[in-house]
């Protein structure tokens, strides 16, 4: 009696799911994409030949930053505090401009705080100047 | 008595993939060439919980190291190669690492609003999170 393997093994790849796999890779590739998105704060520069202001004491916010801690209109403070601190004192005294003097060692993370809470307090006008130049 | 085996295996490449494949590579070439300016550069950018979104298109961008080496156009220069070098353009983003000195990105400043630029953008990492400035 001769015996048949009647079974076949069916060894082809289903071609049809491909193009679901494609499909999901391209909507990965677009979400990921959104999320390398750059971010950065954004500051509009004056024009160079843009009038100076001249301006007396009580109409700026004088804002002196150190590496270990600020001086804003002569409180030190710490650089923790300088949100609360600069949102009182334009609410109080209304002025909307803030004169920034560095410090020739300051680091640019510290600057960097100085402008999110300028630009979180909103409407602030800045200026930046060397300490050594005041 | 002899037994024979007669199922077949079927060793046909299905061709129909290759071309999701070739489209598939061809998209993650594309976006890997697009997100990786400039590899050689390794920056710790300072978190802000500031931020707008930066244009991808018509920025001039200028690098700056923990060294405080400038980097533009992918070479390292001083400023007065900067100056001599950087070209005309509205927006410029500054890519500086948090322990940067500030003072190197205020000559910078200086050197952009020579220029006639219009907005200037600190590239920022998002913080999450409430407002913590360090």
């Amino acid at each position: 009696m001769k015996l048949k393997n009647n079974f076949k093994l069916n060894t082809n790849i289903p071609a049809s799911a491909q193009s679901d796999i494609a499909f999901l890779l391209i909507i990965f590739f677009i979400v990921t994409a959104i999320f390398f998105e750059r971010t950065g704060i954004i500051f509009k520069l004056p024009e160079k030949s843009g009038k100076t202001l001249k301006l007396t004491a009580r109409e700026f916010i004088e804002i002196k930053a150190y590496n270990d801690f600020l001086i804003i209109n002569k409180e030190k403070i710490d650089y923790s505090e300088i949100y609360v601190v600069l949102e009182a004192m334009k609410r109080a005294t209304k002025r909307n401009i803030a004169i920034v003097y560095f410090s020739d060692d300051l680091k640019y993370e510290k600057f960097i705080n100085i402008f999110q809470a300028v630009k979180k307090a909103g409407d602030i006008k800045i200026s930046i100047k060397p300490l050594d130049k005041k | 008595m002899k037994i024979e085996k007669q199922y077949k295996i079927n060793i046909i490449v299905p061709f129909v993939t290759m071309a999701d494949i070739a489209f598939l590579l061809l998209i993650f070439l594309i976006i890997s060439s697009s997100t990786q300016k400039t590899p050689l550069l390794k920056l710790s950018l300072p978190e802000s919980n500031q931020f707008d979104r930066i244009k991808k298109t018509g920025n001039v961008e200028i690098f700056v190291t923990p060294d405080n080496e400038v980097v533009y156009n992918k070479k390292k220069c001083d400023l007065g190669e900067l100056r001599s070098i950087l070209l005309p353009g509205k927006q410029c983003v500054i890519s500086a690492d948090k322990e940067t000195d500030f003072k190197i990105i205020y000559k910078i400043i200086e050197l952009l609003k020579e220029n006639n630029y219009e907005n200037l953008s600190f590239a920022v990492k998002r913080q999450t999170g409430v407002f913590s400035g360090k």
